[in-house]
């Protein structure tokens, strides 16, 4: 007996991620979903970014990582709500995992909300959590020839943020170089360079955030 | 991605009352990041002491393909060419985005 079946293998999450734009929509919630590599430096990012923003907006996170609760404790540490998912052994976050740590936070009460995705060039790519908008997040350090080494990361994201500019002058990294891989994967792709350590560079991050909450409203 | 598609597999099965799945058909697109190879190791790895433990999985991969309005040439827009590699045009109409994944049918009884 064969049974016609021709449903999208991604089809539930994809149900679920728009039941998470719903309710995220009816709060007048932007929600940024933050990729990158292990180490890139996600982290330091929002500690950065919650020191400066937290005190005229409402932010929370939510943190994505296998295992600890390390990240949540930091964001934690900088005043901000944060919740931890711990996948276990998953290399991305989905929409459900998402779902079910949305239960932790008044959204009524939020401007903005932003999840860390599982440190993974690979798999977060594939999976819709109901974000506003994607952001991808490259370190000096990890080569500039990772946008068409990782194509799909790069077509899924509306910001890239080169990070760990810093270190620069110590390792083998053309700016120039990866904003035309980038481009060419993606051409409507904005980039920003930044040091989220030293603090370069941040405005234009900061300055990026609140346009789109400006706009939203 | 296997794991989904098993899940995905014994639900339609019980659905139809099958109790036992002897095949499972698959369209995968060449620009939606599942790589068929992969997905087929990881399938014959998980479908153990499922309704699928003795199902073949057969993989219809779909390329991704652009056709230039310029040239009239037919080509492979993967991964990321979207300009006539003949002609040079950017005249392109997207035939088949390649982003396909899907469970197209089980049999079994």
């Amino acid at each position: 007996m064969e049974i016609d079946v021709q449903k999208g293998l991604l089809a539930a999450n994809e149900r679920l991620a728009q039941e998470n734009r719903s309710l995220f929509a009816r709060s007048g919630l932007f929600v940024v979903n933050i990729m990158s590599g292990p180490g890139a430096g996600k982290t330091t990012l929002l500690e950065r970014t919650c020191e400066t923003l937290a005190a005229r907006l409402n932010i929370a996170v939510i943190e994505g990582d296998l295992q600890t609760s390390e990240d949540a404790e930091r964001i934690a540490a900088k005043g901000v709500h944060a919740v931890q998912i711990n996948t276990g052994g998953g290399c991305h976050l989905d929409a459900k995992m998402v779902q079910g740590a949305l239960k932790s936070f008044d959204l009524d009460a939020l401007d903005l909300l932003i999840i860390e995705n599982v440190g993974n060039l690979v798999c977060p790519a594939a999976f819709d959590l109901g974000e506003s908008a994607r952001v991808m997040l490259l370190s000096t350090p990890e080569g500039d020839e990772k946008p068409i080494k990782y194509p799909l990361m790069f077509t899924r994201s509306q910001l890239l943020i080169i990070n760990k500019m810093d270190l620069l002058d110590y390792v083998d990294f053309d700016v120039k170089r990866v904003e035309g891989y980038a481009k060419k994967i993606n051409p409507g792709i904005e980039i920003i360079t930044v040091s989220a350590k030293t603090g370069e560079g941040m405005e234009g991050w900061y300055g990026w955030l609140t346009g789109k909450l400006e706009k939203k409203s | 991605m296997a794991i989904i598609l098993l899940e995905m597999v014994e639900g339609e099965a019980e659905k139809a009352g099958i109790a036992r799945v002897t095949s499972v058909k698959v369209r995968v697109g060449a620009s939606s990041g599942v790589v068929p190879d992969a997905l087929g190791f990881a399938f014959e790895a998980a479908k153990d002491d499922t309704m699928a433990s003795s199902a073949k999985l057969l993989i219809d991969e779909i390329p991704a393909r652009g056709f230039c309005r310029e040239c009239s040439k037919d080509f492979s827009t993967f991964p990321f060419r979207y300009t006539c590699p003949v002609c040079f045009g950017l005249d392109i109409e997207i035939r088949e985005t390649g982003d396909e994944l899907t469970l197209m049918s089980i049999e079994g009884e």
